[in-house]
């Protein structure tokens, strides 16, 4: 959610001094606005028009009526000023019975369609209807003018009445719930309070191991696939995997547009028209496109040519001055001029750089392990060695919080004969030592 | 208005904790503490580096209305347990810091903060990229 | 005195980095003047109402557009002139700004740091301010359509300044540091207080290794 900018609690030299509470209650006010303009938009949504197309579909009742009349309506609206610009709509005069056989006379709509502003449009609906025939009707029981001759649910009516009214809704009440908890209230309170929902965890789900490290990452998603040889196989760190997939949906929804661009010119250069900014556009989209499928493609064919890195390890979490066994195996086929694995600590802190957000990344500790020259991998005979690891007595644990994180992992980097050289990450979890200060 | 002065001694003057280990610290106020409306003890540990601050209390306690004015709030102590993690650490762009918060609110919503900090553990400061290879 | 970890007898084993974010983000740091003295705030803001409440804070990024825009801010809260402050990062707070300025009050000022984000909408927010009768106060570091209250502008002296301003650095950086920072930066004096940052940490880092 976005958050209401706090510019309150300047520091001034050596202390922090402010008052909250005239910021905390403009913020509330803001946020009972939203809270309100969702409750009285979705009331007057769900009055307006829910209420009433249901009422249709459940309530009107079925009837026969015979068309007496017809007309088309014609409405002036002057937008922009000076220019007027008429359009119509067909309605019928219906003759029905009602309950207590009553006969009845009302004018319709042909649909709940808005105005045509092209009357040969509306003209030929209206034509379809033949003064005398008969046709289905449904009215209203408690008012007996209103009379349809056609039902149905509009989806984006009701996807309308309950999306925005229901975001402003949601918006606007945990804003000012938030406010509310946190009124007048110091960041460290403000943090305590934060901290309450772990309290309501069931204890079950709980890992005793991870509990007693507060801000200790868990490492349920490190220890939840056992390893052919070791213990546990590590899972990758996949920022590329994910960056393949936005190149990939990009070049798709692109493309999709190219095509539908495409489509739209052909036919109008088979009728005999042709759209200059239509085709001034579609030159410049194509070769985006083009593009996108290329660098999509090319980024495919590189992050699955080289065979798949496994890492398995003999236990998890780790412990600074421990020792443990490391399985390297690197699937694929061709020579690799050297393969080697590092263990790295890296920092990671965000940051807002004016209106951006930042995250920089620096790795403040990186012990090559073991190096191979020369390995010649088949598709039938993976490349797999045991190398051991000791995670450094003293070390820093493990840590995440909102913007910082320091993390532990292990590298394999790659230098194929026919590709460009690789690095995959394996995240590991290092736990706190617990000896004296 | 002039600001009051808040000292803080703790039990050990090494300020150095092991995690798990029970810490205490003596605060006392002097100068100008009328109009105070409450006041937050608080053990926590704070971010601090290139990234935005991040904060995680262990410990807090408000003291406010009739409890304030049965209490002598010139000094106090603050003791607590100290959690398993995180360590105090001194990174190249995130450091973690513990301290004992002492915040005081004043009628008309002005506050005023002390801060003093102490190290949970002993890890030693991360070296410069390149540095720490071995 | 509260006390700040720098000046107490703290028992760290490196020195506090003075360039770290919780110390150099806008509203930690006074706004400075080109000659590196603080900007008389009262008279800017008096400036901003002769204005007829419609202004732009402008120059280039890391100016100091949003550290004048938090102290006007800090400066109606005490005089109790009710603020609506937004920050845009994102197209989700171009519509919270137009939600949040057409549900203002009529004395309330609308200040938003990223002007230039808001793009296409701008015309659409100053017209809800007018209508609403609210003022707005931006930054940007692209001209706007609105008076110029202050170009915002950085030099070395304002760099100097600022690194006067927080806690002490112990003499690990010197001036030309900041000059070389600033140069590095073109000008920037976020970016330079961050190359700064990074000078402090290798520095102190490397004074412990050689003692």
């Amino acid at each position: 959610m976005v958050r209401f900018p706090k510019f309150y609690g300047k520091k001034r030299g050596h202390r922090r001094t402010g008052s909250a509470l005239w910021g905390s209650f403009g913020e509330g006010i803001f946020y009972a606005m939203f809270f309100v303009t969702g409750i009285v938009f979705g009331a007057l949504l769900l009055s307006g028009v829910a209420v009433p197309e249901w009422r249709i579909n459940h309530e009107f009742i079925i009837s026969e009526g015979v068309v007496l009349e017809k007309r088309l309506d014609r409405r002036s609206r002057e937008d922009p000023p000076g220019t007027f610009t008429q359009s119509w709509q067909p309605q019928v005069r219906l003759a029905f019975d009602v309950a207590g056989g009553i006969r009845h006379e009302s004018w319709t709509l042909l649909s709940q369609s808005q105005y045509l502003e092209d009357e040969n449009a509306a003209q030929s609906k209206l034509d379809a209807f033949l003064i005398g025939s008969r046709l289905p009707c449904w009215y209203d029981p408690e008012n007996s003018d209103s009379v349809v001759l056609v039902r149905g649910y509009h989806w984006w009516m009701w996807l309308l009445t309950l999306l925005l009214p229901g975001a402003l809704v949601i918006l606007g009440g945990s804003g000012l719930v938030r406010v509310v908890t946190t009124l007048g209230k110091s960041e460290e309170r403000r943090a305590l309070q934060r901290s309450f929902p772990d309290i309501l965890e069931p204890i079950e789900d709980i890992d005793d191991r991870s509990t007693h490290y507060p801000s200790v990452p868990t490492c349920d998603d490190l220890v939840n696939s056992p390893g052919t040889i070791l213990r546990y196989r590590l899972p990758i760190e996949s920022r590329d995997n994910w960056s393949l997939t936005g190149l990939g949906v990009f070049a798709v929804l692109w493309n999709a547009v190219v095509i539908v661009l495409a489509i739209n010119a052909g036919f109008d250069l088979a009728s005999g028209r042709s759209d200059p900014i239509l085709f001034a556009l579609l030159l410049p989209f194509f070769v985006i496109g083009l593009f996108g499928v290329v660098f999509f493609l090319r980024s495919f064919v590189l992050a699955t040519a080289v065979g798949p890195t496994h890492i398995e390890i003999s236990d998890h979490p780790l412990r600074p001055g421990g020792t443990y066994d490391v399985l390297v195996s690197q699937g694929g086929s061709g020579t690799l001029r050297s393969i080697s694995v590092q263990l790295e600590l890296e920092e990671r802190a965000t940051y807002l750089q004016g209106t951006d957000v930042r995250t920089e990344h620096l790795v403040v500790r990186s012990q090559p392990l073991k190096r191979w020259d020369d390995v010649r991998i088949l598709p039938t005979n993976r490349f797999e060695s045991t190398i051991r690891i000791e995670i450094p007595q003293e070390s820093m644990h493990s840590f995440v919080s909102e913007h910082n994180s320091v993390h532990w992992k292990l590298v394999v980097s790659g230098d194929p004969e026919r590709w460009r050289p690789f690095s995959r990450s394996f995240s590991l979890v290092v736990f706190p030592d617990e000896g004296k200060a | 208005m002039s600001d009051p002065t808040i000292t803080v001694v703790f039990d050990q003057p090494s300020r150095e904790y092991a995690p798990r280990m029970p810490m205490s610290a003596h605060y006392a106020m002097t100068g100008v503490i009328e109009n105070l409306r409450a006041v937050e003890q608080s053990v926590l540990w704070y971010t601090e580096g290139k990234g935005e601050e991040d904060l995680g209390v262990h410990f807090f306690q408000r003291l406010a209305g009739s409890e304030l004015l049965k209490t002598d709030v010139s000094h106090g102590v603050v003791t607590v347990v100290l959690p398993a993690s995180p360590l105090s650490y001194e990174g190249l762009i995130v450091k973690i810091r513990w301290c004992v918060r002492v915040r005081l609110f004043f009628a008309g919503g002005r506050d005023f903060v002390s801060e003093h900090v102490f190290d949970v553990g002993h890890v030693p400061p991360a070296r410069l990229p390149g540095e720490g290879r071995t | 005195m509260s006390s700040r970890p720098a000046e107490e007898k703290v028992i760290t084993r490196l020195p506090f980095n003075p360039f770290a974010t919780r110390y150099i983000r806008a509203g930690r740091i006074e706004p400075l003047n080109e000659n590196g003295v603080p900007c008389n705030i009262e008279e800017i803001f008096e400036r901003f109402q002769s204005l007829s409440r419609y202004a732009a804070i402008e120059g280039p990024h890391g100016s100091g557009k949003s550290t004048l825009l938090a102290a006007i801010v800090e400066h109606c809260k005490q005089e109790k002139i009710f603020t609506k402050a937004f920050v845009i990062r994102s197209f989700g707070d171009v519509l919270q700004l137009i939600y949040g300025t057409a549900f203002a009050s009529r004395k309330a000022i609308v200040c938003v740091d990223g002007w230039e984000r808001v793009g296409y909408f701008s015309g659409v927010v100053m017209a809800i301010a007018r209508f609403r009768r609210c003022g707005l106060l931006v930054t940007s570091h692209k001209t706007t359509r609105l008076s110029q209250l202050m170009q915002c502008r950085s030099n070395q002296q304002i760099l100097n300044a600022v690194v006067g301003c927080l806690p002490s650095h112990g003499g690990i950086i010197q001036e030309d540091d900041c000059e070389d920072a600033f140069r590095k930066s073109s000008g920037n004096l976020r970016e330079a207080l961050l190359d700064l940052y990074d000078r402090f940490e290798r520095r102190i880092r490397t004074a412990k290794a050689d003692a």
